[in-house]
């Protein structure tokens, strides 16, 4: 049996690498991982200046503190939340053919752990890479084994929470009984956690910098208790913050004796996981179309967001339906959540300094600034609520009688006015907190101009961005991710970066002709006050004539498209 | 009432998708209700109803809220007053607040049939209708099909059920190969061919794409 496993893995790994070769035959692949290696080799690869070893040892160590009580709320977390149950799902074929073949329970959790160890020992390759610049002295293989015994543990220890909560589950008190241990173990972690986040507030409240933040975390967790209940933790890391191969050698001995525990812990439970790993594994399967499909998915338990909805008039524009639609889908996934959520986080902390004169004003706006801008190159890219994730619905959209120029628009601006909205809040942000400050290189009247201008700016400038991006799906959607990926692997990191550098130089030509009018206007208006008003709006004007006539395209290669 | 019947891949839902304006036929044209399909599409569409084999929902809608959208869509003004008693007669009224994900596959088939039923179409298309559905539903489902043909719509009808398509249907138009082999109503169809003479719909529909192997 275990060779019927060992080769159901090989050969899985070997076939998908062999989809991925043969799609490198066709180019889009091909130069999608080139850049994709590319990046890696920019990103993790790339020789660096300087010499290894450089980096602040104070600063190390106080991060060793703040790794460790990391890990101490990754255990912790595995006893706590009900989400952790992931750590039982399987595959919907190793459910469909591994559990009612002739395997034992122990078989079965034996196979999860290997194909476990594929996953960890690439990422500890991964992360040997990523923190080559952190300072460590050590040799590349002792970082990867003491990355790898850190991932191991983990994994183990939630492997090993998920079949306890499982078995209390399924046996109650006698459940409790057997595990009472492990319990103790995961409660004491919490009330560990608790106890240093507690001391560690005053000094993190007044802390000016990342630094001082995890002097503050370092001071709190040297109390007795906290030193106590850190033990474990720090143990498990400690090859990894190893500054000498003599150290390291003495940190591991540690580590790996805790890994061969839980390892006995975990096969050694006999658990029946199967209708929990069941459970797990649906939900598990429905994310991962989920992601794939690029959609955020739905949370059909919590029954109270059901109820709310907004109402939708019987008669009227039809395309007014989709907007509606694509609302609830917002309102539904938690994205006008973390939307609204981010804007009151910057409108919460830019509180103590509207009006104010001070750096800590301009500090807010300058931020706030920042976000609109990073909001107008990327927000098209993030929020996807148009025809992106419609795609799966081509067949039900096509028989919608609507014209495809209306129901792309209405897609189009189903993701540019949340964007604007949440820009149009930033922007209020950055005018308050810069409300008494006089010393402004821009005038308040100047200010209050902009603002009151910037609905018609960042509309039009949104609906450009949403519409390139709408446009490469309806166009080019081998490029843009609409349909699920089967096998991706580095060359789709690429094509995401090929996409991305193809749309942004796309945006830039289409606000060429809106700069060059709008400039044009601007100079022959020279001798107006405020001319520049009226070239702001005619750039405006240029690009939403622009994203008409290209929305009225797509409309017609909606029509035409087949599913 | 006409029903569209053919072996796996005869081209069965490509032409219910091709009458519903989902792709583009290769040759022809399209009319539904008086109005060119490629020409007028909006229009067309107006007039129809695709109910495809399987059901494809919007995930993030609940029950009510897709018949809402397709109120709206379809400019149907009494939507609100329509949407209970279409419910009622579906089974759908104790899920009206459920997202498709807490729905089981037949009552996801009796939504989208919900969503198709809801503007009152002259034209209903329908692409295995009763997938999924239990006994009990497959019978209402019959009831209102038929209803919907008393009541003057048009009815195009795809089934490998042939009891079904013989029970509702008035014509057959039997495809294979994406060719048409036999169209017109089932004592017509049998009357062209004597050696058929006496058998039901399944003996007729074997001996038809049997010959064209």
């Amino acid at each position: 049996m275990v060779e019927a496993l060992l080769y159901l893995t090989g050969v899985s790994i070997r076939n998908r690498f062999a989809m991925q070769a043969r799609r490198l035959r066709q180019p889009r692949y091909a130069l999608a991982l080139i850049l994709g290696v590319g990046y890696f080799w920019l990103v993790l690869v790339r020789p660096v200046g300087g010499q290894p070893g450089r980096a602040s040892t104070s600063l190390w160590t106080n991060f060793e503190t703040v790794a460790a009580l990391g890990v101490l709320l990754l255990l912790v977390g595995s006893w706590l939340f009900s989400g952790e149950r992931m750590a039982l799902a399987f595959s919907p074929a190793e459910l469909q053919f591994l559990f009612p073949a002739p395997l034992t329970r122990r078989a079965l959790i034996l196979y999860k752990l290997f194909r476990a160890q594929l996953v960890i020992l690439f990422n500890a390759v991964l992360w040997v890479f990523v923190l080559r610049r952190s300072g460590s002295v050590l040799a590349a293989p002792l970082r990867f084994l003491g990355t790898w015994m850190l991932f191991t543990n983990l994994s183990l220890h939630r492997l090993g929470a998920a079949l306890v909560r499982t078995s209390l589950v399924e046996h109650g008190r006698a459940g409790l009984r057997r595990h009472l241990p492990a319990m103790l173990i995961g409660g004491a972690g919490a009330i560990a956690i608790a106890f240093i986040l507690w001391e560690a507030i005053p000094v993190i409240r007044a802390a000016r910098a990342a630094r001082e933040i995890a002097q503050g975390i370092e001071a709190a967790a040297e109390l007795p208790a906290a030193k106590a209940l850190l033990f474990w933790p720090r143990l498990i890391i400690a090859p990894s913050f190893a500054q000498t191969t003599s150290e390291w050698f003495r940190a591991a001995g540690a580590a790996l004796v805790i890994v061969l525990a839980q390892l006995i812990w975990v096969v050694r439970s006999d658990v029946a996981f199967e209708e929990a790993a069941v459970q797990a594994s649906a939900e598990r399967a429905r994310r991962i179309d989920s992601w794939r499909r690029r959609s955020a998915r739905p949370r059909p338990s919590s029954r109270k967001e059901v109820k709310r909805t907004i109402p939708l008039a019987a008669i009227g524009n039809p395309a007014a339906a989709i907007v509606w639609k694509n609302t609830l889908l917002l309102m539904r996934t938690g994205r006008v959540g973390s939307m609204i959520g981010l804007a009151m986080m910057a409108i919460v902390i830019s509180l103590p300094t509207v009006g104010s004169r001070g750096l800590d004003g301009r500090f807010v706006a300058t931020a706030a600034l920042a976000m609109v801008g990073l909001l107008i190159v990327l927000g098209s890219r993030v929020l996807q609520n148009d025809f992106r994730q419609d795609a799966d619905h081509l067949a039900t959209l096509k028989t919608l009688p609507l014209p495809g120029a209306r129901l792309v628009g209405a897609e189009v601006i189903s993701s540019a006015l949340p964007i604007a909205a949440l820009q149009l809040l930033l922007l209020f942000v950055a005018f308050a907190v810069t409300l008494g400050d006089t010393e402004l290189p821009i005038s308040f009247v100047r200010r209050a101009a902009l603002l009151l201008m910037s609905p018609l700016m960042l509309l039009s400038v949104n609906v450009t961005t949403v519409t390139i991006q709408n446009a490469a799906a309806l166009l080019f959607p081998g490029w843009v991710r609409v349909t699920p990926v089967v096998g991706g692997g580095i060359e789709v990191m690429g094509q995401g970066i090929l996409a991305t550098g193809m749309l942004l130089l796309t945006f830039v030509i289409a606000l060429l002709p809106a700069i060059a009018i709008s400039a044009a206007v601007w100079w022959s208006l020279s001798g107006m006050p405020n001319g520049w008003i009226v070239a702001v709006v005619v750039a405006a004007g240029v690009l939403l004539a622009e994203t008409w006539w290209a929305i009225h395209g797509l409309g017609r290669r909606f029509e035409k498209m087949e599913p | 009432m006409l029903g569209l019947v053919g072996p796996n891949g005869a081209g069965k839902t490509t032409t219910l998708r091709a009458i519903s304006g989902i792709i583009a036929p290769t040759r022809g044209s399209i009319s539904i209700a008086g109005h060119p399909l490629a020409k007028e599409p909006v229009k067309a569409k107006q007039q129809l109803a695709f109910i495809p084999d399987e059901p494809q929902l919007f995930e993030y809608l609940t029950v009510d809220e897709h018949l809402r959208f397709i109120g709206r869509m379809y400019g149907v003004a009494d939507a609100p007053a329509l949407i209970q008693p279409l419910l009622a007669e579906l089974e759908l009224l104790e899920k009206q607040r459920a997202l498709p994900t807490e729905l089981s596959r037949g009552m996801k088939q009796k939504l989208a049939i919900a969503c198709g039923l809801l503007h009152d179409p002259p034209a209903l298309i329908l692409d295995e209708p009763l997938t999924g559905l239990d006994p009990g539903g497959m019978r209402r489902m019959r009831e209102t099909i038929a209803a919907r043909a008393r009541a003057g719509a048009a009815v195009i009808l795809s089934s490998h059920l042939l009891h079904l398509v013989e029970e509702l249907c008035t014509k057959l138009l039997v495809i294979h190969h994406g060719r048409t082999i036999a169209y017109g109503a089932f004592d017509e169809i049998v009357a062209e061919r004597p050696q058929l003479a006496g058998r039901g719909l399944e003996d007729v529909f074997l001996a038809l794409t049997s010959d064209q192997q």
